[in-house]
């Protein structure tokens, strides 16, 4: 709780730094004297909100005057502009809604604005004033709150890429030093952990560069266009190695049992050149219809050209997981008799395959609507989002059995080597090596985890795959 | 869709072709006050002198020199457009709550805004008491009055304020 006020204040302080120091730069070449500072940066912001209102009330005279709709038989209460917004013609005894205007910073423009209508067909007036009253009260409501979420998500979502960047460059570190474990899979897992590093330093520099950094909002450079179109770009570039992943999965588990080494170059066009085709379009629509500084706005359904594609990519993956799942199933059937333990590794199987192909986005698809509900949903969101990469490098790299074997050995040579090892701890080391020598030959080789299978399903590559996958197993 | 897109670009329209004029209206009227709090307790009903809807229609009154046909399609072609607050576009996939963090946050630090709404207006004596069942329809009478002639009615109405 202090670290959040700390926070704000050092916000406040920058803030009002900011503003001071931008009253200097407009008003030092006009040299008019001191006086003149404070109505320009007054002028200024007020200019902008003003700008907004009159606006507003220059469409909605416009829409009152071009009204030449039919009246409806009941009494109905007029169309009218009551200082911030326009209402429609409303029907006696209906309560009018819409969503807050953007003018100030403090309203949210996710609340509600209401105007009651009475049974005589009168706007409502306020007992207090006697007035025609619209109720802006609930708009300024919770913002305070709100500014605290947005803060937390930020942290959260600085904290959980800057883990998962750690997470990341190890296992790569891991993937690319030791040779023994290059095979396919693997491969595809370097693309995709690539994919997510790339996505988290964007998503960190677009975070905090961009959308904290209001002058070059204003200012509103070319760069951090082309900053958007690279986060949005590497965006769809990770979703779709997820979805890679579950192509090439799916293929092995369930297309092809016995396929000969599958074509990574349609992998690479699907994972790397395909999401370019969403990013140019949503690039080009942007600067056609929605131009606003640094495209830094979310309040265009353009942004559904991105995500549009994402999701469906996503459905497809969970097409596959349950495919995945449904003949995991079948042929554990045929080996194992206890039905729970059998459960239990579906489900296993099902858990750790949700965060490598991203299906908790389309467990979670809409955001709801109500303020605590949707609050709940962000914050979920943004964990499962932004920690995503932390818990696959965890589950494919550092609790992977290969992985694992492979450290292990190093470790005892390295230990062996520097002669610090008692004659007990070799021959353990030794028995260690030998076995995970057999683990890690060749990707989904039919040795792989022989042990697991109790010799009954040798030739049950799917279950092998499983295992792999698996890292209790 | 494509109402949203009208609505944008309507708004874009007339913020570019206002805003110089604006300026100047703002610096003079607020020469030697106290600006800030001058505008922001303002009731809705005195907004006039500062409404520079004088200055839209000025500078949309440019095309009216062509001739009258181009005018009035102009405002048709404009008034097309819904008011754009009741309208809530964006992505409401879970994918998209990483542009809602970072519009939430450019938002927080946007300092072109007033900080804070004006609290009289959102109390008992303020907004919704501009216009009155009555008084809207004297009003909207005269502007019908006057044709397809949208200019010369707005001015009238400034001038009696």
């Amino acid at each position: 709780m202090t670290e959040m006020k700390m926070d704000h204040s050092w916000m406040l302080s920058l803030l009002l730094l900011s503003s001071v120091s931008e009253v200097c730069v407009i008003a030092s070449p006009e040299a008019n004297g001191t006086q003149q500072q404070p109505t320009h940066h007054v002028y200024n912001e007020i200019g902008f909100t003003r700008n907004k209102i009159v606006t507003a009330q220059f469409e909605c005279y416009q829409r009152i005057m071009k009204d030449t709709s039919e009246r409806k038989a009941g009494p109905v209460c007029n169309k009218t502009w009551d200082g911030w917004l326009c209402w429609d013609d409303t029907e006696a005894g209906i309560t009018s809604e819409q969503h807050c205007p953007d003018y100030f910073q403090d309203f949210d423009p996710s609340e509600m604005v209401t105007k009651i209508c009475t049974d005589h067909g009168n706007w409502f007036l306020h007992p207090d004033s006697n007035r025609t009253w619209s109720n802006y009260t609930r708009c300024n409501e919770h913002t305070k709150e709100g500014r605290i979420t947005a803060l937390n998500l930020l942290y959260l979502a600085l904290i959980g890429h800057g883990l998962s960047l750690t997470a990341l460059f190890v296992s790569l570190g891991i993937f690319f030093h030791f040779k023994s474990l290059s095979c396919q899979r693997i491969t595809l897992h370097k693309n995709l952990f690539f994919s997510f590093v790339l996505n988290s330093v964007i998503t960190i520099i677009w975070l905090t560069a961009v959308a904290n950094n209001q002058e070059l909002v204003q200012r509103n450079p070319t760069s951090c266009k082309v900053s958007l179109f690279i986060h949005l770009y590497l965006f769809g570039c990770n979703y779709f190695w997820m979805l890679c992943e579950g192509i090439y999965l799916h293929t092995l588990i369930v297309v092809a049992v016995f396929a000969e080494k599958q074509h990574l170059m349609w992998y690479y066009l699907l994972g790397w050149g395909f999401p370019l085709i969403p990013a140019i379009i949503h690039a080009i629509a942007r600067s056609y219809y929605y131009n606003d500084n640094c495209w830094i706005s979310s309040n265009t359904s353009l942004l559904y050209i991105i995500h549009g594609p994402i999701c469906a990519a996503l459905l497809v993956n969970l097409f596959f997981l349950l495919n995945i799942v449904r003949v995991l199933i079948t042929k554990l059937k045929v080996t194992h008799q206890a039905e729970s333990s059998l459960y239990m590794k579906a489900v296993r199987a099902t858990l750790i395959l949700v965060p490598l192909l991203g299906i908790q986005y389309v467990l979670l698809p809409y955001k709801p609507e109500g303020r605590v509900s949707s609050e709940i949903y962000d914050y979920v969101m943004h964990i499962l989002m932004n920690y995503q990469g932390l818990l696959v490098a965890t589950i494919f790299c550092f609790f992977n059995g290969e992985v694992q074997a492979v450290l292990r050995r190093h470790w005892n040579q390295y230990r062996m080597q520097f002669g610090t090892l008692t004659h007990s701890d070799a021959l353990r080391s030794a028995s260690y090596t030998a076995s995970s020598i057999t683990e890690v030959q060749g990707c989904y080789s039919l040795e792989c985890h022989s042990e697991h299978l109790n010799g009954k399903g040798c030739h049950d590559m799917d279950s092998t795959i499983m295992k792999t996958e698996n890292p209790f197993a | 869709m494509t109402v949203l897109v009208w609505c944008v670009l309507s708004c874009f329209g007339v913020l570019t072709s206002a805003r110089p004029r604006m300026d100047t209206a703002v610096t003079d009227t607020h020469r030697g006050s106290d600006g800030s709090d001058d505008l922001t307790n303002q009731t809705p009903g005195e907004t006039l002198p500062f409404v520079r809807v004088q200055d839209i229609i000025d500078s949309l009154l440019i095309p009216r020199t062509s001739s009258p046909a181009v005018s009035w399609r102009l405002r048709l072609r404009r008034s097309k457009a819904p008011v754009s607050q009741s309208r809530r576009g964006g992505c409401s996939l879970g994918t998209c709550t990483v542009h809602d963090l970072a519009h939430r946050l450019s938002q927080l630090n946007n300092r072109l805004k007033i900080t804070q709404a004006p609290r009289d207006k959102i109390s008992p004596q303020g907004y919704g008491r501009r216009r009155r069942r009555r008084s809207a329809a004297p009003q909207r009478l005269l502007l019908r009055g006057q044709g397809l002639h949208l200019w010369p009615v707005w001015t009238r109405v400034l001038k009696h304020t």
